[in-house]
C-alpha cells in the first residue's frame, strides 16, 4: 500500500485528544453527587412505591388518591385567586405609567423569594390569633389562621409576581401597532382583546397558569404553618407518613405520584414558554400615564391595593416583633404593653428550664454554617459542570437536563429519599447542607454556565495583541465577568440554605434546628414570649433575604436566572 | 372631504403641535413631511382616533369626529411595521376588517380574492404572515387596510423598513391604487423622494406648525426657507449679510437681490442652476454667473456633480479638474430663516 504520508500516520492533536478526554473529569465529580444524594434516593422512592403491599393497600391508595384531589383542589383555586390579582397587575405595569411604578413593581417580586417560614410567620403576625389585626379589631368571628383562605391568600401573595412577569411582559411586548390596526379596521374595544389580544397572550396565559400551579401543587411550608396538618396535600401527607404516623411505603407512593405530576407540568411548561418567547419579539414598552377617569381610578385602584396587599404583611412582621401585646409566660408582674427589644434580647439568653433546648442563637449559627458549607459544595460542584456546559459536546447536552432534574422534586420528597436511603445516617447534620446543595445547584449553574459561555475568545484575543500576558488576560478579561457571576451564584445559594423549610423539616435532628426549623417550633409553642421570638427570627431571616436579593438582582448578569 | 381645524397637542408636558389646520380632497394625496418627533404620526393618530386632540376638531365632511371611536370611523391606516396580526394567516389579515362589518362569508371570499390579486399576491391567502418578506407584508398590510374601502387611507412611514428597490415599486403601486380607487390619502414620511413621488401637495411641519404647504413643484421652485431647502435638499443653501438695499455679499459673491431686509442683516440665500422645470423670470430671483474653484469631482450617471470651494455644489455636463476654476450660471433667491 502507498498511501500519502499524512494517512499513514493518522497525526494525534495532543491538545485536543487530552482536552477531549478530561472534560468527563469535569463532570464526575457533579454526576456521582447527583447519583447518590438524588437518584439513588429516587429509585429507592420509586422502588418502595412498587413493592405490592404498598399497590395492594386499599388505605394506601385511598389516601394518595383524597390528598391527590386535595392537592388539585387547592392548588386550582389558589392559581384562579392568583389570577384574579394578577391579571389585572399585569395590566397595570404593562399598560400604564405612575409615579412609584418600578418601585411597585419590585415590592410584588419580593415575596416569590422569602422562605416559606417568613411568609408564614408574616401572615400569622398580621391576621393570626395574636397578629396586630385581632388586637386592635378583637373580631371573635374572625377566623384566618388555620383557614383554607389563609393558604390561598399566602399562595396569591408569592405567586402573583409570576403572572406580572409572565403575562405583563408579553402584554408590554405586544406591537402597539397591532391594538391600533384592529381598532382602525373597526373592531371595537371587546372585540380587539377577544380576536387579537387574547389569541396573542394565550402562550403566556398558559405558561403563567401552568407555573403557579405547579408552585401550589408543590407547596409545603404555606400549607403546614398557616393551615395546618388537617390540610392533607400529597406535600403535607408526605411529611406525616414519614415522621408522625410513619408508614414509608404511602409515603414512597405519595411522593411517586407527586414526582410524575410535576414532571407533567415542567414538560408542558418549558414547552408553552418556548412560545412565549419566539412569539414575542422585544420591542419599546407602550406605557404610558392613565388618561381617562376610568384609567386613572384603575389605576389608583389597584396600585393602592397591590401596595396594601404585599407590604402590610411584609410590616406587620417587624411591627410586631417589636411589639408586646399581652404577657409573656409565666410574667406576674405588671406587663408594660408597646415597644420592647425583649423578643430579640431573649434570642441570645440561654434559658435554663426552657421548654425548647437549643437556644435560638445556636440555630442561627447552625443556619449560617449550613448556608457556608451548601455555598462551597454548590460552588465546587457547579463550577466544572457549567464550565463544561458553556461549550457543551453532544453528549454534554444530554446530560444537561439531568443536572436539572432535582428542580422537578419537592424538597419534602428529597428528604423522604434521604431517610429511605441513608436510614440512621442522617442523623448527621452533614446531611443537611447536602439537601440545600441539591436544590440549589440547578440554579448555581443555569447562573454561572451563561457567564462562562459569554465570555468571547475574541476579548481575550485583543487583550493579548495589545500586549497582556496571559494572568493579565485572566485578570482582566475573564476575572470580572466570572467575579459577579461566582458571587450572584454563591448568594443565592445561601439564600436557599438559609431559609429552606421542607427538606430540613424531615432530615433535622432536635439537636441540630435551622432558623426556619426553630421559627415553627416557636410559633407552634404556647406564650407571647415565644411568638414574640418567632416574630423577631423570621424578621431577621426576612431582612437576611432581602438584602441577599438586592445584592442577586444587582449583580444579575444579562437575564441569566431569569424565571 | 377631511378637515383638521387648528390641532394643538402636547407630549409629556410639552408642546407638540400648535394650531395645525389643513383640508384633504377627494381623491387628493398629501404627504406630512417632517423630521422624527415632530408631530407627524400624533396627526395620523388623531384622525384614526386613537389618539385625542387637546384643542381643535377633526371633521369629515363637515361632521365632527370627536365622538366617533376608531371602530366607527371607517379609516384605513398602514403602519411602518406593517401591524399585521401575527396569527392570522394572509386571508384572516385582509379579511379581519371586513368580518367586523358583518359582511357575508361568501362577498369576503371574493373581495379578498380581487384584493390578492391587485396586490400580486395571488396563492398567499393560505401562508403564515411572519413567514413573508418585508415587501410582502407591506402589500397584505395595505391590502387589508383597503379590504373595508375606507373613506380615507393613512400611511405612517409605510416604506421606512424596506430597502431601496422594493421601496419605488411599491411606491408606485401605492400610487397607481390611489389613483384607481380615489380613495383621499395622507401619507406621512421623512424621505424627501417618497414625497415628490407619491404627493399631489406636500404639507412641511416644523417645530409644530405646517410652514410649507404646496404641490411638489411649487415647493422646489420656492422652498421659501432654509429649513425647507435643507429638508427636501433642494439646491444650495448660502449664508449671506445685507450689505445695501438691493445687495447680498456672501463668500460666492455679491448679488444684486431685494430681500426686504435692514443692513447688516443676516439671512439666507438658495443658489441653484438653471434648469427647464424651474422656469425663469418668476421674479424674486436673480440670475448671476460665479466663480468656482473645484475641490472634488463625482461621477453621478449622466453627469458630473462638482464641489466647489465653500461647499456648493453643481452639477456639469464635462468634468473640470481639481483645482481648476470655473464660471457657473446659478438662479439665487431669497429665504427666510
Amino acid at each position: 500500500m502507498n498511501l500519502p504520508a499524512s494517512k499513514r500516520f493518522k497525526p494525534i492533536n495532543i491538545r485536543t485528544f487530552i482536552s477531549s478526554n478530561t472534560r468527563i473529569f469535569l463532570w464526575i465529580p457533579t454526576l456521582l453527587f447527583l447519583l447518590s444524594f438524588f437518584f439513588y434516593p429516587l429509585v429507592k422512592i420509586l422502588s418502595l412505591t412498587f413493592d405490592l403491599s404498598t399497590l395492594t393497600s386499599s388505605n394506601n391508595l385511598l389516601i394518595t388518591y383524597n390528598s391527590l384531589l386535595f392537592t388539585f383542589y387547592q392548588a386550582a383555586l389558589s392559581t384562579l385567586l392568583t389570577f384574579a390579582l394578577g391579571l389585572p397587575a399585569a395590566i397595570l405595569f404593562a399598560k400604564f405609567n405612575f409615579r412609584g411604578k418600578s418601585l411597585l413593581r419590585a415590592l410584588t417580586a419580593v415575596p416569590f423569594m422569602l422562605p416559606t417560614v417568613v411568609v408564614a410567620a408574616a401572615f400569622n403576625s398580621l391576621l393570626g390569633p395574636r397578629g396586630l389585626l385581632l388586637n386592635f379589631f378583637p373580631l371573635s368571628s374572625f377566623q384566618f389562621h388555620g383557614t383554607l383562605t389563609a393558604i390561598l391568600i399566602a399562595h396569591t401573595f408569592y405567586n402573583t409576581t409570576i403572572v406580572i412577569r409572565i403575562v405583563g411582559n408579553a402584554l408590554s411586548r405586544l406591537d402597539p401597532s397591532l391594538e391600533a390596526s384592529a381598532r382602525v379596521l373597526g373592531a371595537d374595544s371587546f372585540r380587539t382583546w377577544r380576536y387579537i389580544i387574547m389569541p396573542l397572550l394565550r402562550p403566556s396565559l398558559l405558561a403563567a397558569a401552568l407555573l403557579a400551579f405547579m408552585f401550589n401543587f408543590t407547596s409545603f411550608g404555606v400549607i403546614l404553618l398557616l393551615g395546618g396538618s388537617q390540610f392533607a396535600t400529597l406535600e403535607v401527607e408526605i411529611y406525616i407518613r414519614a415522621l408522625q404516623l410513619p408508614n414509608l411505603n404511602l409515603a414512597a407512593l405519595l411522593a411517586a405520584v407527586q414526582l410524575i405530576f410535576t414532571l407533567i407540568f415542567s414538560i408542558l411548561y418549558s414547552r408553552t414558554i418556548n412560545q412565549v418567547q419566539t412569539q414575542t419579539a422585544p420591542r419599546f414598552s407602550a406605557s404610558r400615564p392613565p388618561k381617562t377617569i376610568r384609567e386613572r381610578l384603575f389605576v389608583f385602584t389597584l396600585s393602592s391595593l397591590l401596595v396594601i396587599f404585599f407590604l402590610l404583611p411584609l410590616l406587620s412582621l417587624p411591627i410586631r416583633s417589636l411589639t408586646r401585646l399581652e404577657a409573656d409566660r409565666g410574667q406576674r408582674e405588671q406587663v408594660e404593653y408597646g415597644f420592647t427589644t425583649d423578643y430579640y434580647e431573649e434570642l441570645f439568653i440561654n434559658r435554663r428550664g426552657s421548654l425548647f433546648y437549643v437556644p435560638p442563637v445556636q440555630a442561627a449559627l447552625n443556619s449560617l454554617g449550613f448556608a457556608g458549607i451548601t455555598v462551597i459544595l454548590s460552588l465546587a460542584l457547579g463550577y466544572p459542570a457549567a464550565y463544561a456546559l458553556a461549550k457543551p459536546t453532544r453528549l454534554e447536552k444530554f446530560l444537561d437536563p439531568f443536572l436539572m432534574l432535582p428542580l422537578g422534586a419537592s424538597a419534602v420528597m428529597m428528604g423522604l429519599g434521604f431517610i429511605l436511603s441513608f436510614g440512621r445516617l442522617i442523623a448527621s447534620p452533614f446531611f443537611i447542607p447536602i439537601a440545600h446543595t441539591l436544590i440549589a445547584l440547578p440554579f448555581v449553574i443555569r447562573t454561572l454556565q451563561p457567564a462562562l459561555a459569554s465570555i468571547p475568545e475574541r476579548l481575550r484575543q485583543a487583550a493579548s495583541t495589545l500586549g497582556a500576558s496571559p494572568f493579565r488576560v485572566w485578570q482582566t478579561v475573564d476575572f470580572p465577568i466570572l467575579a459577579r457571576a461566582t458571587l450572584s451564584a454563591a448568594t443565592f445559594a445561601f439564600t436557599v440554605s438559609l431559609g429552606e423549610f421542607g427538606a430540613t423539616l424531615l432530615i433535622t435532628r432536635p439537636e441540630y434546628p435551622t432558623i426556619p426549623i426553630a421559627i415553627s417550633r416557636f410559633l407552634s409553642q404556647p406564650g407571647g414570649l415565644n411568638y414574640g421570638q418567632a416574630m423577631a427570627m423570621a424578621t431577621v431571616l426576612m431582612l437576611l433575604t432581602t438584602l441577599s436579593i438586592l445584592l442577586i438582582e444587582k449583580l444579575r448578569f444579562n437575564n441569566a436566572g431569569e424565571l | 372631504m377631511l378637515e383638521l381645524r387648528n390641532i394643538t397637542k402636547s407630549y409629556e408636558g410639552k408642546s407638540l403641535l400648535t394650531d395645525i389646520s389643513f383640508a384633504v380632497t377627494e381623491g387628493e394625496t398629501i404627504c406630512l413631511l417632517g423630521a422624527s418627533g415632530s408631530g407627524k404620526s400624533t396627526i395620523l393618530r388623531m384622525i384614526a382616533g386613537l389618539d385625542f386632540p387637546e384643542r381643535g376638531a377633526i371633521l369629515l365632511n363637515g361632521i365632527d369626529l370627536t365622538l366617533t371611536p376608531p371602530h366607527l370611523r371607517d379609516f384605513g391606516l398602514v403602519f411602518q411595521d406593517y401591524g399585521l396580526f401575527p396569527h392570522l394567516n394572509v386571508f384572516d389579515n385582509i379579511a379581519f376588517g371586513l368580518r367586523m362589518r358583518n359582511i357575508l362569508v361568501g362577498e369576503i371570499s371574493l373581495r379578498v380574492a380581487a384584493l390578492l390579486e391587485q396586490m400580486n399576491l395571488t396563492g398567499f391567502a393560505d401562508r403564515k404572515v411572519t413567514d413573508l418578506s418585508g415587501g410582502e407584508q407591506q402589500r397584505v398590510a395595505l391590502a387589508r387596510a383597503l379590504a373595508p374601502s375606507p373613506r380615507l387611507l393613512m400611511f405612517d412611514e409605510p416604506l421606512g423598513a424596506l430597502d431601496r428597490s422594493l421601496k419605488e415599486d411599491l411606491l408606485n403601486e401605492i400610487r397607481d391604487i390611489l389613483h384607481k380607487t380615489n380613495i383621499p390619502a395622507i401619507y406621512v414620511t421623512h424621505d424627501q423622494e417618497e414625497a415628490f413621488t407619491i404627493a399631489d401637495r406636500i404639507l412641511v411641519l416644523h417645530e409644530g406648525a405646517i410652514i410649507r404647504d404646496a404641490a411638489p413643484h411649487e415647493i422646489w421652485r420656492e422652498p421659501k426657507s432654509a429649513f425647507v431647502a435643507k429638508l427636501l435638499g433642494i439646491g444650495n443653501v448660502v449664508e449671506g449679510e445685507v450689505i445695501a438695499a438691493d445687495k447680498i455679499k456672501t463668500r460666492h459673491g455679491t448679488f444684486t437681490l431685494n430681500c426686504s431686509k435692514n443692513i447688516g442683516e443676516r439671512l439666507h440665500l438658495l443658489m441653484q442652476q438653471p434648469s427647464a422645470p424651474l422656469g425663469e423670470g418668476r421674479g424674486g430671483e436673480v440670475i448671476a454667473q460665479i466663480q468656482l474653484t473645484v475641490e472634488d469631482i463625482l461621477f453621478k450617471q449622466d453627469q458630473f456633480q462638482v464641489k466647489g470651494r465653500g461647499g456648493l455644489i453643481v452639477h456639469m455636463k464635462n468634468a473640470p479638474r481639481i483645482g481648476d476654476v470655473v464660471a457657473v450660471k446659478v438662479q439665487v433667491q431669497c429665504l427666510s430663516l
